[in-house]
Order: structure tokens, then C-alpha cells, then sequence
């Protein structure tokens, strides 16, 4: 092993970037919910979205008897601001917002602010289905967590740093998705559950009648939804620097195929809820500790095994 | 100019429209989704998401008194219609539009503060309380809240804390008297179902019809498409909503009288060939049988629309009994693969 790997120059975008960030997440989550709309047959899909939000911006707030209402806004709003500030780190085009040593851990802890989130909404409104849809998802928690931890986790170790922009350059040679399909699959599939997004969508399901967001109307369905989306953009968005080379690629600038391989993730997601019923978690959570986790690991030691190979 | 204005324009464009189905009345509910999913409205999944309120049919003293309890939770701007006649559907919907849009109105018809607390609480739970057998009906006007609660734990805001009771494991978990209906998006119409929960497990179940003996039982023009409506409604529970909705067009292709034949085989062969639908619904009991073998029965029946289901009757008068240490989640998928007719439950609940 040698001499430790050359630790880079800091390679920030520029200050005003932090306030170009939520804007842009803000117009990629429109063209997919416009995608969203289109796929799933909606009339009118262009406009679907917009008078959405309209409908939620005019939309009376509700209160339900004995809520926890700060408890339930706060979980709210915990949703879009966790989803921005991993996005914080993700490589747009070569550089993010803000190059953290610790790129891959600060994305992975923002994204479990949302179990706090989602669980604080369900029972912030004391209702009885909206507590059922917040435990929901502290089990899907529970079940996608660990596996998608190995899978990340697997992509630091192959790059031998957890700075992402490190691990875009270990990447120039061969994209970690060939040497590691296993951790890219099962990041993937918990990309969709961290979203809460379908076949993971028991915490907010029609079964129980919205879930967690039984209970919610006018802005705060809005910014919780809003938020729901955000996080599966960037969570979406992270597989790219992760497994997918990050910006490289022949001809167009790497901001042009961060975009491309970002919106080829996000059309597998949508077409994952097409194809799939809603996954319960008293089933699926076998399957993620008995197969998903060993699997992981094993691959997470085949990498470690080249890499050890290779220096 | 007149921001609201504009913004409840833009947005009555596209109104979330809750439907409150009246048992018999099938024929309107009917119409009324077709009209929905020509026009690209959504059907929302309960008061807070909705912004007109469609009450499919007649409904009856217990079903007329849940629809007002829940017109108290839906948030304004809101809309209500009462659609009596398949016809009459389109305009019903134009009408509450309009209403929508109409912004002098919408601001004169806020919903009251302390009202819309009362109503709101435990949101498709509060509504079923005024469905409540005869004995407890002197509750009800307390505003929706628990009423036929057996809890000792004391009340907060009004409401009863849970109670405490051994759960399967032998521990001692808070209890929770839940009434499930008869608003919940794909749910028979008119029934109620009272669980008992410890966390997400049923305790103890009772299943009625509200209004039992005041519905009139609906004559479908065509057998396979009264498999594919209950088809629906089980796919939308099972979270599948593209399957779903393929199967309410072929429905509604049945009932307008166009041959269905092709487009069945191939949802048939879609749902069959999931095996993740297979692995969610395998090894759910639903009484002497199980939630997989009813979708199989019901596809058979949807095959051959000449060979009468087996399922369903005789076990739907026990459908509490079948809820019993079932989690949520499967009692929900039971419910729907049973998918009792209202002139078979509840008989001997009153």
C-alpha cells in the first residue's frame, strides 16, 4: 500500500453556485414530473405539474385535533433542505458545490434525515393511517439502509477516498459500474426506496390513503411532495459520480453528460414504478439482509481485493 | 388583478376529486370515474388531498351523515356534488369547476376553525363514527372523535388515549379502535370495518355496510367487467397502479360494449407473469384460502365470463374474522381479493 493517495486541491464551484443549486434541482424535478405525467398517461402532461403546485400554493392548510403541528412542519420542511444539501456535494459537471473530504458521508447522512422527516410528518398529524405510513418507512429504513451503505461505500473504496471528485477521477479509466454492477443495482433499487418512491412506496401508499401525508393539504403537501422529488433527483443524480463516470464522455462538455447519464437514472426509476407493485417491507426486508447484504459485502470485498491487487 | 383569482382558475383545471361511492349505485360511481379519467382529474385518496367531494349516488341516514363529517375535512377551496344519475355526471363535474373557479365564493365559504378541528381528527377514521351501530350513536354528535372507545388511559384534546392490551408476542402494546371506510380509495362501498390495532396488527375486526338494507343490488350488464372493477381496485391497493389502470379501461371498454379479448390476455398475462406480485400476495390467509388463489380465481373469471367466481360470498359475511392478526398492509389486499358485495356483509353485525 505505500504512500497515502495525493489528497487534490480543493475544486469548488464558485460561492453564488449555493444559490444556483436549489433553482436548478428545482427545473430538472419539473421535466421529471412533465416525464412522470407523460408516462403515466396524463393528459395534458406539460401543464399537469404546474397547476399542481398552483392548486397546493391556493390550497386551505388543515389542522387535525391534538397535532403535533411544529413536530409535522418541521418534518415537512426537512424534506427539500436534506435533498439540497447532499445535492451540495454531487459534481455538476466536474465540480460541485462544495468538494467535502467526506463527500460520500455527508451525501449518505443527509439522505437519512428523511426517515426523521417522514416519520416526524406522520405523527405530527395524530392520525392513525399517517402514523402507520411514518413506521412504514422507518422500517423500509431499516431494510434499504445497510445494503445501500455497502453499495456506496463500495465505490469509496474502489476510488480510495470518499471525496466524490476523487472518485469521478478513479473513474477515467473504466466506470465503477462494470467492476461493481452489484453495488450499482442495489443502489438503484434504494435510491427508489430512500425517495419513497415507487415500488417503495408503502410509507405514503394508496392502501392506506396517502400514508405519512394522510393529513396534509395546501403548502404543506406541496413542500413535502416537492421534497419527495427533490430527493429522488439528486439521489438519482449521486449514481452518476458514483458508478457512472461522472461527467466523462466523448464530445459534449461534462456538464452535458452529467445531465444525460442523470436523466437516463431517473427514466429507469419512473419506469421501475411502472413495471412493479408497491414493495411491502415485512417481505422485502429477507430479502435485503438474507441476499442484498451478504451480496454486497462479497462485492465490496472483491473490489477491495483489486484494489489491494493493484497498488 | 386579482392573484387568488387567477391562481383558483389555473387550478380548477384540475381538481382531486374524492369519491364517496353509495352501495348499489355502481352505475354512477362508474360513470363518474370514466368521466374523471377522460377529463385527466385525479381521484385523491382521502379529505386533505381533495378539492371536490362526489358523492356517487343516493346515500342513505349512516352514509349521508359520514359524507357531511368528511366535507368538514376536505380544505377550501372545495366543491361538493351529489351525482344521482349516470348522465347527470359531466355536469355535476362542470358545476363544481366553476364553483372552484369562483373565487367570491370561494372566499365566503372558509371552513370554520374549530369545526374543521372537530371533523379532521384521525382523518378516515373520524368519518366512520357516525356509522356507528345504534348504541353508540348518542356520540356522535361530540364531533367524529372516538366514540365507541373502551379506553381507561384518560383523554387529551378530547379525544381517548389508547388502551393497553397483550399483542401476539405476549407484551403489553397501546391498543387503538380504528374504523376503517368507508372513504379509503379502492374500498366496497358503504363498508366499515372496526379493527383494533396494536401497531399495524389487527386485534379484533367487525365488518357492517352502511345503510345495508337501503341499497338496491346493482345488475352489471357484463361479468367480466364486474371481475375487472374488483381486478382494479385489488391492483390499486396492491400499489400497481399502471396494471390498475389498464384494467379500469378494459372495464370501461366492457361496458360501453366493445370486445375486450385481446387487451384481457394481455393484462392477464402481465399479472401473471409478475412474479413480485406473486412473492407480495403468497401466503396471505384470506379463510380457507389465500389472497393469490382469489386473483387467480378472479382472472379465471375474467377468462371465462360464463364460470361464476367461488369466492367472495359466503366468506365476506366473515370478513372480520379474516382481518384478525393480519398486518394493515394484508388486510387491505384481503378486503380487496375478498371484495364482499354489500348484500353479503354485515347481516348479522347490524
Amino acid at each position: 500500500m505505500g504512500e497515502m493517495p495525493v489528497v487534490p486541491e480543493p475544486a469548488a464551484l464558485p460561492w453564488w453556485w449555493a444559490l444556483l443549486l436549489p433553482v436548478l434541482l428545482g427545473f430538472v424535478t419539473w421535466l421529471v414530473l412533465v416525464g412522470d405525467a407523460a408516462l403515466s398517461g396524463g393528459r395534458a402532461a406539460f401543464a399537469a405539474p404546474g397547476r399542481e403546485a398552483v392548486r397546493l400554493v391556493v390550497g386551505q392548510r388543515r389542522r387535525t385535533v391534538a397535532a403535533d403541528t411544529v413536530l409535522g412542519r418541521i418534518g415537512g420542511g426537512t424534506l427539500p433542505v436534506a435533498a439540497l444539501l447532499a445535492a451540495a456535494v454531487l459534481p455538476l459537471g466536474e465540480r460541485p458545490v462544495a468538494d467535502l473530504s467526506v463527500g460520500v458521508v455527508w451525501f449518505n447522512a443527509m439522505e437519512v434525515l428523511a426517515w426523521a422527516a417522514v416519520w416526524m410528518v406522520g405523527w405530527g398529524s395524530n392520525s392513525a393511517l399517517g402514523l402507520v405510513g411514518g413506521y412504514r418507512f422507518v422500517a423500509q429504513g431499516l431494510a434499504y439502509e445497510l445494503p445501500h451503505m455497502f453499495a456506496i461505500i463500495t465505490a469509496a473504496l474502489g476510488a480510495e477516498s470518499l471525496r466524490l471528485t476523487t472518485i469521478v477521477d478513479a473513474q477515467r479509466d473504466l466506470w465503477f459500474v462494470v467492476i461493481m454492477p452489484v453495488a450499482f443495482a442495489v443502489y438503484l433499487v434504494s435510491a427508489a426506496a430512500m425517495a419513497f418512491w415507487g415500488p417503495f412506496d408503502a410509507p405514503v401508499a394508496r392502501d392506506v390513503a396517502g400514508g405519512a401525508a394522510v393529513e396534509l393539504s395546501g403548502v404543506d403537501r406541496l413542500v413535502f411532495a416537492g421534497g419527495r422529488w427533490l430527493l429522488l433527483v439528486v439521489a438519482a443524480a449521486m449514481a452518476v459520480p458514483l458508478f457512472l463516470g461522472g461527467g466523462a464522455g466523448p464530445l459534449l462538455p461534462a456538464w452535458a453528460w452529467v445531465a444525460v447519464k442523470t436523466a437516463a437514472v431517473l427514466a429507469l426509476l419512473l419506469w421501475l414504478r411502472h413495471r412493479f407493485p408497491t414493495v411491502r417491507m415485512d417481505r422485502y426486508v429477507e430479502l435485503a439482509w438474507v441476499v442484498l447484504i451478504p451480496l454486497t459485502i462479497a462485492q465490496a470485498l472483491a473490489v477491495a481485493l483489486v484494489v489491494l491487487g493493484g497498488a | 388583478m386579482d392573484l387568488t383569482a387567477l391562481l383558483l382558475r389555473i387550478a380548477a383545471r384540475r381538481p382531486h376529486v374524492l369519491v364517496v361511492a353509495v352501495p348499489g349505485a355502481t352505475g354512477v360511481r362508474l360513470a363518474l370515474e370514466a368521466a374523471l379519467a377522460r377529463r385527466g382529474w385525479p381521484v385523491a385518496t382521502g379529505p386533505a388531498d381533495a378539492d371536490v367531494l362526489a358523492v356517487a349516488g343516493s346515500p342513505g341516514p349512516e352514509l349521508a351523515a359520514v359524507v357531511s363529517a368528511v366535507w368538514e375535512q376536505v380544505p377550501a377551496p372545495r366543491a361538493r356534488i351529489e351525482v344521482r344519475e349516470p348522465p347527470e355526471v359531466d355536469q355535476r363535474l362542470d358545476a363544481a369547476a366553476a364553483l372552484l373557479a369562483d373565487a367570491g365564493h370561494q372566499r365566503t365559504d372558509v371552513v370554520p376553525e374549530a369545526r374543521r378541528d372537530a371533523g379532521a381528527h384521525a382523518g378516515h377514521g373520524g368519518e366512520a363514527e357516525h356509522g356507528a351501530p345504534p348504541e353508540h350513536a348518542g356520540h356522535v354528535d361530540h364531533g367524529g372523535h372516538h366514540d365507541h372507545h373502551h379506553g381507561h388511559g384518560g383523554t387529551v384534546a378530547g379525544l381517548p388515549m389508547a388502551e393497553l392490551g397483550p399483542d401476539r408476542d405476549g407484551l403489553t402494546l397501546d391498543r387503538l379502535h380504528v374504523p376503517l371506510g368507508p372513504v379509503l380509495p379502492d374500498w366496497p362501498a358503504g363498508l366499515v370495518v372496526r379493527v383494533t390495532l396494536q401497531g399495524d396488527v389487527i386485534q379484533e375486526a367487525s365488518a357492517d355496510v352502511l345503510d345495508a338494507g337501503h341499497a338496491v343490488p346493482f345488475e352489471w350488464p357484463s361479468s367480466a367487467a364486474r371481475e375487472l372493477d374488483g381486478l382494479a381496485r385489488f391492483l390499486g391497493v396492491a400499489g400497481w397502479p399502471s396494471a390498475a389502470g389498464q384494467a379500469r379501461r378494459l372495464r370501461d371498454a366492457a361496458l360501453s360494449g366493445d370486445r375486450i379479448e385481446t387487451g384481457a390476455a394481455v393484462l392477464l398475462r402481465r399479472i401473471r407473469r409478475s412474479r413480485t406480485l406473486r412473492w407480495l400476495i403468497r401466503g396471505i390467509p384470506a379463510g380457507p384460502t389465500d389472497v393469490a388463489a382469489l386473483l387467480e380465481e378472479r382472472l379465471a373469471a375474467i377468462e371465462a365470463p360464463l364460470r361464476e367466481p367461488q369466492h367472495g360470498h359466503h366468506a365476506a359475511e366473515r370478513l372480520g374474522e379474516l382481518l384478525v392478526g393480519a398486518e394493515l398492509a394484508a388486510a387491505r389486499l384481503i378486503v380487496a381479493a375478498v371484495d364482499p358485495d354489500a348484500r353479503h356483509v354485515g347481516a348479522g353485525h347490524g
